[in-house]
C-alpha cells in the first residue's frame, strides 16, 4: 500500500521534472524511442512547445474554472512567455529592448536568404538570442549546443559575440 | 558534426556582423549627427571610416551592459515602481552609449548629440521594428 503510494508520487515528480526540463531533455535525447521514458519526455516536450499563447490562455481559463489556481498560474505564465517571445516591445529598457528586437528581426528576415547549410543555425541563434540571459562564451556554446547547433559552429558564434563584446 | 566549411563559417560570421550592423543603424546614424551641428564637436579624425565596425561593437556593448545593468537595477530597486525602474534602466543604457560615443568624439557635447540621435532613431523606428517583429517568420 505504502509502496504503491510512493511509486505514484515518484511518477508524478518524474513527470513534473520532465515538464520543467523539457527543452534540454528533448534535445539531449533525439533518438529516443517513444516506448521508453525518454521518448515520453520528448513527446511531452514537443507537445508543450507546439502549444500557442492562445492554447495556454485557454488552458489557464479552464483551470481557473475548475478552481485549480496553481495550474492556471503556470498556464498564464506560459502564455505570457509564448506571446512575449517576439511580440510588441515591452516598455522595459527602451534602448536595449529595441536594439535586441532589431537584431532578431534582421536575423529572422535574412535567414531564408542564407545558403541552405547555414539556415537552420541562423534560426536557432535567433531563437536562442530571444532567451539569452548572459552573453558569455561558455553559456552561449552550451545553450547553442543544447539547441542542436554543432560544437564548431556554436564555438565560432560564441567567439564572434565575445570578441566584439569583450566582457 | 557541422557540415559547414571554414569559408562558410567565415561567411556566417560576416552575416552575423551585417545583421548587427543592420540592427545598429540608429547607432551608425549617431556617428554622423555631430557633423550637422559642427559647433558641438566632431568625430575624431579618421573615425568615420571605422564607423560600421564601431557600430557593431557599440551595439554589442550596449546589449551586454544593458542586460547586466537591467539585472542590477531590478535587484537593487526591486520594490521601486515599474516606471521608475524602466526609466533608470533606459538611462543607464543611454549613459553606456554616451560613454561609447565619447571615446570617438572630440567633445562631450558631440557624444551627447550622437547618443540622443541614436536613441531617438530607435524610438522613431520602434513602430516599424515592432511591426516587422510581429510579422517575422518564426521558424
Amino acid at each position: 500500500m505504502f509502496n504503491a503510494k510512493v511509486l505514484r508520487i515518484s511518477a508524478a515528480v518524474s513527470v513534473s521534472s520532465a515538464l520543467v526540463l523539457t527543452p534540454l531533455a528533448a534535445n539531449a535525447t533525439p533518438d529516443a524511442s517513444p516506448n521508453n521514458s525518454a521518448g515520453i519526455v520528448k513527446n511531452t516536450s514537443s507537445f508543450s512547445q507546439s502549444l500557442t499563447a492562445n492554447d495556454w490562455k485557454e488552458i489557464a481559463k479552464r483551470a481557473s474554472a475548475a478552481s485549480d489556481m496553481s495550474s492556471a498560474r503556470i498556464a498564464n505564465s506560459m502564455a505570457t512567455q509564448k506571446s512575449g517571445s517576439i511580440g510588441v516591445a515591452k516598455p522595459a529598457n527602451i534602448i536595449t529592448s529595441l536594439a535586441k528586437k532589431a537584431t532578431l528581426v534582421a536575423l529572422r528576415y535574412s535567414a531564408d536568404k542564407l545558403p541552405k547549410a547555414m539556415r537552420p543555425y541562423a534560426k536557432k541563434i535567433a531563437n536562442f538570442l530571444e532567451d539569452l540571459e548572459n552573453w558569455q562564451e561558455g553559456p552561449i556554446i552550451t545553450g547553442l549546443m543544447a539547441l542542436g547547433v554543432p560544437y564548431d559552429v556554436a564555438s565560432a558564434t560564441a567567439t564572434w559575440v565575445v570578441v566584439f563584446a569583450g566582457v | 558534426m557541422s557540415t559547414l566549411k571554414t569559408s562558410e563559417k567565415f561567411g556566417f560570421g560576416l552575416y552575423l556582423s551585417l545583421v548587427t550592423l543592420a540592427a545598429g543603424l540608429p547607432v551608425l546614424l549617431g556617428f554622423f549627427a555631430p557633423m550637422w551641428v559642427p559647433q558641438v564637436g566632431t568625430p575624431k579624425h579618421g573615425i568615420l571610416l571605422w564607423s560600421p565596425l564601431l557600430t557593431i561593437v557599440f551595439v554589442l556593448i550596449v546589449l551586454v551592459l544593458g542586460e547586466i545593468s537591467d539585472r542590477i537595477v531590478l535587484k537593487v530597486f526591486n520594490s521601486a515602481s515599474k516606471v521608475a525602474t524602466q526609466t533608470l534602466q533606459t538611462l543607464l543604457s543611454f549613459v553606456v552609449l554616451l560613454g561609447c560615443y565619447r571615446l570617438v568624439m572630440t567633445d562631450y557635447q558631440a557624444a551627447l548629440v550622437a547618443s540622443v540621435t541614436a536613441t531617438l532613431g530607435y524610438v522613431v523606428l520602434s513602430p516599424i521594428i515592432n511591426k516587422m517583429a510581429e510579422k517575422a517568420p518564426k521558424n
